[in-house]
């Protein structure tokens, strides 16, 4: 071994002493590879069957531990000889900076570092389009005309930083502008406006989510020449010719407000992260760039989380209906019976869908050697390509684009259903409560009605500042106190903090607080009691056991009421004495909302489910609070009040009148009939205030 | 010219031997599920992905049963014999590397150019597009394959 590498770091030398080099057939350096590729598979198998005789046989040992060595360094530098400096790449920007400013009349200067890092061929020469349409991007639509810039006390030249470096197992490049940055309101209404999202859902949208909106679909168009001829393309295609090559992309914005792009590649195509996963005793590898997260469900679970719409599968996944696919049956494999009940379900992401795809058996995270797939299983579109295992065996490459494709998943379809399907199950289960389930210390559960946050952040924990004894984290341009469960419950600490963290961010309090969380695990929907007794402290409004675990529920009110003593939400109830209210409502969509309104401020709440159930229950017992419906069967909100008012017991307790018709006339008649307020259905900051005020006046 | 002779069933196909790589017993496949079903599936050969052919599948048959004296005949790709292919006359079948399953291997049988014959309209159950040409034998008939067809689907 010694004197090899010796004479290896001699050759070297002298070769670069002398400059020399030739020229060498790409087709011979694909087929060393091959053959380097084949040494590490016959090293490993050597490897297996000698460490018995290590032993025995003196000196087997040290022999084997050489080839050990050279074979890796063989395979290293032959993939080494395909390597190709980034600034291949990096050198044709400023033409494309010169001829788009001189369109545009703005002034740019590009700055760019880290030329020498090296890529493998195959992703240097695919990197130019994706990063052009970038670059167009930024002149575009982040840099201002040089007047603006002046008058906004900028340099009128502006700044784009490209630059690579090596970080991990994967080369960055940073494109980094200072333009006027990016508007996340404004692509949010943008991405309303356009139907991408509702506008129910956007309030949920962090700023990350926001980001991301930018990738979808027709959102940034601009027609651009690429090596591939003039073309009409977006920050979507970027994403997709990215990930054809192994990479991803990230936008954000920078400290001074500004544009950050961030772009990952793989050093090499030939060698790809992926998950092994095995369907009908079958091995399988799924490039790990479209796997969001894996899903176990165990026995008896899958009622609950997988259902149908339009007879098709769907997993309710944190309250988003994700399309199934089971890959048996994509494939067309006969189906088998499996003894094993659990169902895993791997989680892709293509395009800007996601879905879940089935599979029997998930295995480690294993870097492989990609080959091409022979031309006869083109028809397929499921397979991206081939590889070969640590054991020899050949193992196919998911396409996870041609699986979707071939399952005709419709997620448009799906989309639309999704509130339609959340409200169909509202009204199917009006006692379920959606819940969000988290960690804090490992195997301590906690959960939040879902209806109760407004926000989720992943933050980092750099994010996080201290002033004084608080922590804080910049929110929507303000800074958000943000508070950890164990300071203020009698709960343990994550044992370790990981870098990548949580704020739920509560929905409807005047000063809002964050609650930072360990891990996210799961949302859920069940019928459940919460134990007010069992455990009980200050910020807990009980526990509950959910699927055998112990789950804690967090009064956020409470918490936030610990947290910020001097600033207590006016909404909240003010004594001790809980306030009863009986909620007369014959929809049970609604009729579970308004609960979890009323109830998520300390109420409460009684059912009723029409006027004349809603009479019935307010005679037998004493409420502080009549909340009521108008258009109910049977007995309709302004009968039930006028015969509230006509009963001598019920005539001093307020009522509140809750519907959706908005017209002056039906107003009017409300108070006529006797009700004490007017509310529109569903602002929960209106109900709750109004709720307050009659309650306490 | 020589030619690789083997037996599907009961007849003798023959192949240029210039086109053969080699043949062998590895039996174990990595079936390509959503495939065409004379597909049998794929093999590693010393780091090349062989796609295996059911030649009995493919000329129609039942499926090949994998027994004792079951082979692989490997063919080489078109890149392994781009230095002698316009030479000696072989065919293009491309840069993936195929091979079929027979059932027996027969002898390397020497035939004269002169020799072959043109196909006739079929051959037993074997369908024209499929043959090349065929040799009339003292005892039986060798019939040369048309692999570029074969594998043209």
């Amino acid at each position: 071994m010694k004197t090899a590498q010796n004479t290896n770091g001699l050759d070297l030398k002298n070769a670069e002493n002398k400059n020399e080099t030739i020229r060498v057939n790409l087709a011979l350096l694909d087929e060393l590879m091959i053959y380097a590729g084949e040494l590490v598979l016959a090293r490993n198998q050597l490897m297996r069957l000698t460490t018995e005789l290590t032993r025995t046989i003196p000196g087997l040992s040290s022999v084997l531990q050489d080839i050990d060595m050279t074979t890796s360094t063989i395979q290293e530098r032959i993939m080494n000889t395909r390597m190709q400096p980034i600034s291949l790449v990096f050198n044709r920007f400023p033409r494309l900076i010169r001829d788009m400013t001189m369109k545009n009349k703005k002034k740019i200067q590009l700055e760019t570092s880290g030329g020498e890092v090296n890529l493998d061929k195959s992703v240097v020469e695919n990197l130019y389009d994706p990063l052009a349409v970038v670059m167009n991007f930024l002149v575009d639509r982040d840099i201002e005309s040089p007047e603006d810039r002046v008058a906004n006390k900028k340099d009128e030249t502006a700044l784009i930083n490209l630059r690579a470096y090596q970080e991990g197992g994967k080369v960055n490049v940073d494109i980094i502008s200072d333009g006027i940055g990016i508007d996340t309101q404004k692509v949010l209404n943008t991405a309303v406006a356009n139907g991408f999202v509702k506008a129910n859902e956007a309030e949920r949208f962090g700023r990350k989510d926001i980001l991301d909106l930018l990738f979808m679909h027709n959102f940034f168009l601009t027609t651009i020449k690429l090596d591939e001829g003039e073309m009409e393309v977006g920050l979507h295609d970027v994403r997709d010719m990215l990930e054809k090559i192994g990479g991803s992309i990230g936008i954000d914005i920078g400290t001074s407000n500004n544009t950050v792009i961030n772009v990952k590649l793989p050093l090499t195509l030939v060698i790809i992260p992926s998950i092994i996963i095995k369907v009908n005793e079958q091995n399988f590898a799924i490039p790990q760039v479209s796997l969001q997260e894996i899903v176990r469900l165990r026995q008896g679970d899958d009622e609950l989380r997988i259902e149908q719409v339009n007879e098709a599968p769907v997993l309710r996944l944190r309250n988003k209906l994700l399309p199934i696919l089971y890959l048996q049956k994509v494939l067309n494999m006969e189906a088998k019976d499996k003894e094993d009940k659990t169902v895993r379900i791997m989680v892709m992401k293509h395009d800007e869908n996601e879905f879940g795809l089935v599979v029997d058996e998930i295995f480690d995270h294993e870097e492989i050697v990609v080959k091409n797939i022979p031309r006869f299983f083109k028809n397929s579109m499921c397979y991206a390509g081939t590889t070969i295992m640590g054991d020899g065996t050949v193992a196919l490459i998911l396409d996870i684009g041609g699986v979707a494709g071939k399952a005709k998943l419709n997620f448009t379809g799906l989309k639309d259903q999704t509130i339609m399907g959340d409200e169909m199950e509202q009204r199917m289960h009006d006692d379920m409560q959606n819940l969000l389930l988290f960690e804090n210390a490992k195997g301590q559960f906690f959960a939040l009605n879902l209806d109760l946050i407004r926000r989720i952040e992943k933050i980092s924990k750099n994010d996080i500042d201290i002033v004084g004894e608080k922590e804080y984290i910049e929110h929507e341009g303000k800074s958000l106190h943000v508070i950890r469960l164990e300071q203020y419950l009698p709960v343990q600490a994550p044992e370790k903090e990981d870098t990548e963290q949580y704020v739920i961010i509560p929905k409807s309090v005047e000063n809002p607080i964050g609650i930072i969380v360990h891990r996210i695990v799961d949302s859920i929907s069940v019928n459940t009691e919460i134990d007010s007794d069992s455990i009980m402290a200050k910020g807990l409004i009980g526990s509950a056991l959910i699927k055998d675990d112990l789950v804690l529920f967090p009064d956020i009110y409470e918490l936030i009421e610990m947290a910020e003593p001097e600033k207590v939400s006016k909404h909240r109830q003010r004594d001790k004495k809980k306030k009863t209210i009986l909620l007369v409502e014959d929809t049970p969509f609604f009729r579970s909302l308004e609960k979890n309104y009323l109830e998520s401020a300390g109420y409460s709440v009684d059912l009723a489910i029409d006027g004349m159930d809603g009479f019935k229950k307010a005679t037998s017992k004493a409420y502080d609070l009549f909340v009521v419906d108008i258009v109910m069967p049977r007995m309709d909100g302004y009968q039930f009040v006028e015969a509230i008012r006509r009963n001598p017991d019920l005539q001093e307790v307020p009522a509140l009148a809750l519907t959706t018709l908005s017209s002056e006339e039906s107003k009017e008649k409300a108070f006529q009939s006797g009700f004490n307020a007017y509310e529109v259905k569903v602002n929960k900051d209106k109900l709750l205030e109004t709720v307050s005020s009659l309650l306490y006046k | 010219m020589q030619f690789t002779t083997f037996y599907v069933g009961e007849t003798l196909f023959g192949v240029n031997i210039l086109q053969v790589k080699e043949i062998n017993n590895q039996m174990k496949y990595t079936p390509v599920p959503d495939s065409a079903d004379f597909i049998k599936g794929l093999f590693n050969l010393r780091g090349q992905i062989i796609t295996i052919f059911d030649l009995a599948k493919r000329l129609g048959r039942a499926d090949t049963k994998i027994e004792d004296r079951t082979r692989n005949l490997i063919l080489k790709t078109d890149a392994e014999t781009s230095m002698i292919r316009s030479s000696c006359k072989l065919e293009e079948i491309g840069l993936d590397a195929v091979g079929f399953i027979i059932d027996k291997i027969g002898d390397v049988i020497e035939v004269e150019d002169s020799d072959i014959q043109p196909a006739p309209a079929n051959v037993g159950d074997i369908s024209k597009e499929f043959i090349n040409g065929v040799v009339e034998l003292k005892d039986e008939l060798l019939i040369i394959l048309n692999v570029q067809e074969i594998i043209r689907f």
